[in-house]
């Protein structure tokens, strides 16, 4: 077995290295999509404008135009006070999961999480069975009462209501 | 499934505790709650397809990305990225940046009072060859101070970021230059465990160098992932 290659942190000084042509904008992702905006916060309830999600969604890659340099994938910096956004397919009969990464100055490790939007009519959606019943809430978004296409999620990274982020077996 | 040795999901003896507390930035940022454990599903050992178009050969020289050479040592760095069983990772998006000669980066936030290279942004892609292998031009970063305790400078450093084939083998991390003597006193370096801490440390290599142009360093990399890559995870 080799070793592994340890984890370090991406810095505050990322942004320009690694603005490519995958950054989360608005654009024909084959699907009808909904917006997801939040704030990344960190223990004292401050905004944490150094961060950088990126959103992995393997469901869009069959629609992705040929144009797409990374189908699936996304990235979001938080430089606006924290806050970002990115593209998911509006839900429908079914809920829709977006799986994310976290990664910004402090993390010495990426931190894997997801969210989910529930289906049509639905408060919640289905989650892995190791997710605990209280921790639940922080991995769902909730639909915007003024902006029907948009919903809302913020990343907690420590304290109340810290995100639930997970390891892969 | 596949069998074999037990999987490690993200070990502890070789990644750095998130609330390392003498990198100071960890307090109010480290989540305290374990990682919830999961089985590797079919996103996370979903093929990430990296176009081809995404990267131009010019992406892995950063001393040709200007009107004029960047100032400074200018360095070969390359290497092999492999699994852990030791296989080539192929066709993977490799990201590097880094601060220029003086110790600048060109990014807004960078108020350290040195400076900047009108002809180094210091960004540079590319996808790796069949054998993993990658190889990048750029020139040796310099020394920088922060402020994270008193008289605190980060050692010389290129930031890494790989993608591997599948989600879960994401990881972004940093390569440091053997002997520097600032290594002892970095908190971001130390909150690796001792054991696994030279892994991250380049090794000078006469054989990459490029007489009368560059000198090289070699720095191979291992993502997670064993028994049969794209899909042991």
């Amino acid at each position: 077995m080799k070793d592994l290659t340890p984890s370090q942190t991406i810095g505050p000084f990322f942004l320009e290295g690694l603005r490519w042509a995958i950054d989360a904008v608005p654009r024909d992702f084959g699907v009808p999509m909904a917006r997801v905006t939040g704030t990344v916060f960190d223990a004292d309830g401050q905004p944490v404008p150094d961060a950088l999600l990126e959103v992995w969604q393997p469901a869009l890659v069959e629609h992705a135009s040929p144009g797409e340099r990374l189908p699936g994938f996304q990235r979001a910096d938080t430089r606006e006070g924290g806050r970002f956004e990115f593209w998911v397919p509006e839900p429908g009969a079914n809920a829709v999961e977006a799986h994310v990464t976290v990664f910004a100055r402090g993390l010495l490790n990426g931190l894997f999480t997801r969210v989910y939007l529930p289906a049509a009519g639905e408060a919640t959606a289905p989650m892995p069975d190791a997710v605990p019943a209280d921790r639940r809430a922080t991995l769902l978004a909730r639909r915007c009462d003024r902006h029907p296409r948009t919903w809302l999620w913020d990343v907690r990274l420590q304290g109340d209501g810290e995100t639930v982020f997970f390891a892969f077996a | 499934m596949t069998t074999g040795p037990a999987r490690r999901s993200w070990p502890a003896d070789t990644h750095p505790a998130n609330l390392s507390p003498d990198y100071r930035s960890t307090a109010a940022r480290a989540p305290l709650h374990a990682a919830v454990t999961l089985p590797a599903g079919a996103a996370e050992r979903s093929v990430v397809d990296v176009a081809p178009a995404l990267v131009t050969p010019l992406d892995a020289d950063l001393t040709r990305q200007s009107t004029g050479a960047p100032l400074g040592e200018r360095i070969v760095v390359s290497g092999r990225v492999l699994d852990e069983d030791g296989r080539p990772v192929r066709r993977s998006l490799v990201e590097i940046w880094q601060c220029n000669a003086a110790g600048r980066y060109a990014h807004a936030g960078d108020q350290h009072d040195a400076p900047l290279d009108p002809h180094f942004v210091g960004r540079g892609k590319l996808l790796t060859g069949d054998d993993g292998e990658y190889r990048f031009v750029t020139i040796k970063p310099g020394a920088y101070p922060w402020r994270n305790h008193p008289n605190a400078w980060r050692p010389a450093h290129i930031h890494f970021s790989l993608f591997g084939n599948l989600y879960a083998q994401r990881l972004i991390t940093q390569m440091y230059f053997p002997g520097d003597p600032l290594l002892a006193f970095d908190p971001i370096y130390r909150s690796v465990p001792e054991c696994a801490r030279e892994r991250l440390v380049s090794h000078f290599d006469l054989g990459l160098t490029v007489p009368e142009i560059a000198l090289g360093y070699r720095f191979d990399i291992v993502l997670r992932g064993h028994g049969a890559t794209p899909t042991g995870l």
